[in-house]
């Protein structure tokens, strides 16, 4: 028997993991992955999914990243970070990783897969773009990496003067 | 005239943000009152010239809510011709859901109507995707200038670039021009033959900025102490060749 919309739900746990995430401290984040791991950030990091968990039989928040490497930020609620671990980490202890119990995932890695930005203008009139449209636009069975390089640059040199032509 | 010029390619680790900041500031030290836009919810750009995005009340991303307006997400720099607006990671939020703020391809368009004349030079540093946040910088500006990292990039890679930007332009009727491939970390442009046989490519020659970005120690110390190379030290190769770069490019919109 539901006694609520769903939707709201999802909905809230989305605005909530979106909302940590523009708090994130990343100087502390950097400073932790240098110290603990000898990394370093790159200029591009991709938000990948939030979960909200049970760790250590306590609320916490994991958010994960696409960055130069796989980054995972656990934190509770009061803002202290639990762990930061990254895909290349085998030093998590094999216990730590049994206290994970999801409670609700909010997979927004499928969410971004129905909503690729070329998707979510596709929801605008002015603009109906399609992935699939996108890729047709380059033949790809021309630019092979071992095809003829001249080929390829002479597709590109054609590419370039049709936008500027246009 | 007034320009406004993204800084873009899908790749990251390229020097979009150096390219960015750095050409920014040599228009700026050119005279030429220059306007960068932070566009990357990383914000890098905002703390090479040396702000804390996490201390600013206002950014970009208040900008596109219109929370702020322009006079309230502005800043001023070191220098006195160059201003920004910056970024904060609170931009993630829009790139994944712009729908939810109703934003759409045009929505930076229209919030800089206003203001694009107040400026010579507006330079987009672009996040290394193309999602909305790049789709929306491309919307906006009239040129676009793509580093290219040589052991980094692909022939591949920029064709599917190009692809996806013709069909921007087509679809959603910009003006944008691709101004040049600006090779960086390159000494000189014929580096271009240690990584492709040589003639190969030769149509894609007439592309190429003269200009290349060598791979300087100030450019990353200066990278590294948060302040642009053209503050950090004026007399360094990476400073002169950012100079270079803006007169190349100032010069060839004036011709």
């Amino acid at each position: 028997m539901k006694i609520t919309d769903s939707e709201s739900i999802k909905h809230g746990e989305r605005e909530l993991i979106d909302s940590l995430i523009g708090d994130l401290n990343w100087n502390v984040i950097e400073s932790i992955l240098k110290e603990k791991h000898h990394l370093k950030l790159q200029d591009d990091v991709e938000y990948k999914k939030g979960d909200i968990v049970v760790y250590n039989n306590q609320i916490a928040y994991k958010l994960n990243f696409d960055i130069k490497i796989n980054l995972s930020i656990l934190f509770d609620r009061n803002g202290d970070c639990l762990t930061i671990s990254t895909t290349n980490d085998e030093s998590e202890p094999p216990q730590q990783k049994e206290n994970f119990n999801k409670l609700e995932f909010n997979d927004v890695e499928e969410e971004n897969k129905k909503h690729l930005p070329s998707e979510d203008l596709v929801e605008n009139e002015s603009l109906k773009i399609q992935t699939q449209k996108i890729d047709s636009h380059v033949d790809t069975s021309k630019i092979e990496p071992n095809e003829n390089i001249s080929q390829m640059a002479s597709q590109i040199a054609e590419m370039i003067t049709e936008i500027n032509e246009e | 005239m007034n320009k406004i010029i993204a800084i873009a390619n899908h790749k990251s680790g390229v020097g979009k943000t150096t390219t960015a900041v750095n050409f920014a500031v040599s228009l700026a030290l050119m005279e030429k009152k220059t306007l960068l836009i932070d566009c990357d919810p990383h914000a890098q750009a905002t703390r090479y010239i040396g702000l804390d995005p996490k201390a600013m009340k206002y950014c970009l991303y208040h900008f596109y809510k219109k929370e702020a307006i322009f006079s309230e997400v502005v800043k001023n720099t070191e220098i006195d011709l160059l201003d920004i607006i910056p970024a904060s990671f609170q931009l993630l939020k829009i790139d994944n859901h712009p729908h939810e703020f109703k934003l759409n391809e045009h929505s930076l368009r229209l919030r800089l109507n206003d203001v694009r004349n107040k400026y010579d030079y507006i330079i987009i540093d672009c996040p290394s995707s193309l999602r909305f946040l790049t789709i929306s910088a491309l919307s906006v500006s009239d040129d676009m200038i793509i580093p290219y990292y040589l052991p980094l990039c692909s022939f591949t890679g920029l064709a599917y670039f190009l692809g996806t930007v013709r069909y921007l332009k087509q679809h959603l009727s910009i003006p944008l021009r691709i101004t040049g491939i600006l090779l960086t970390m390159c000494n000189h442009i014929n580096e271009v033959d240690q990584y492709y046989p040589k003639h190969t490519t030769f149509p894609l020659q007439r592309f190429l900025l003269k200009t290349t970005i060598p791979p300087d120690v100030f450019i990353h110390d200066s990278f590294v102490k948060r302040k642009p190379v053209g503050l950090y030290d004026i007399g360094s190769k990476g400073s002169e060749k950012f100079l270079n770069l803006a007169l190349e490019i100032d010069t060839l919109f004036e011709t």
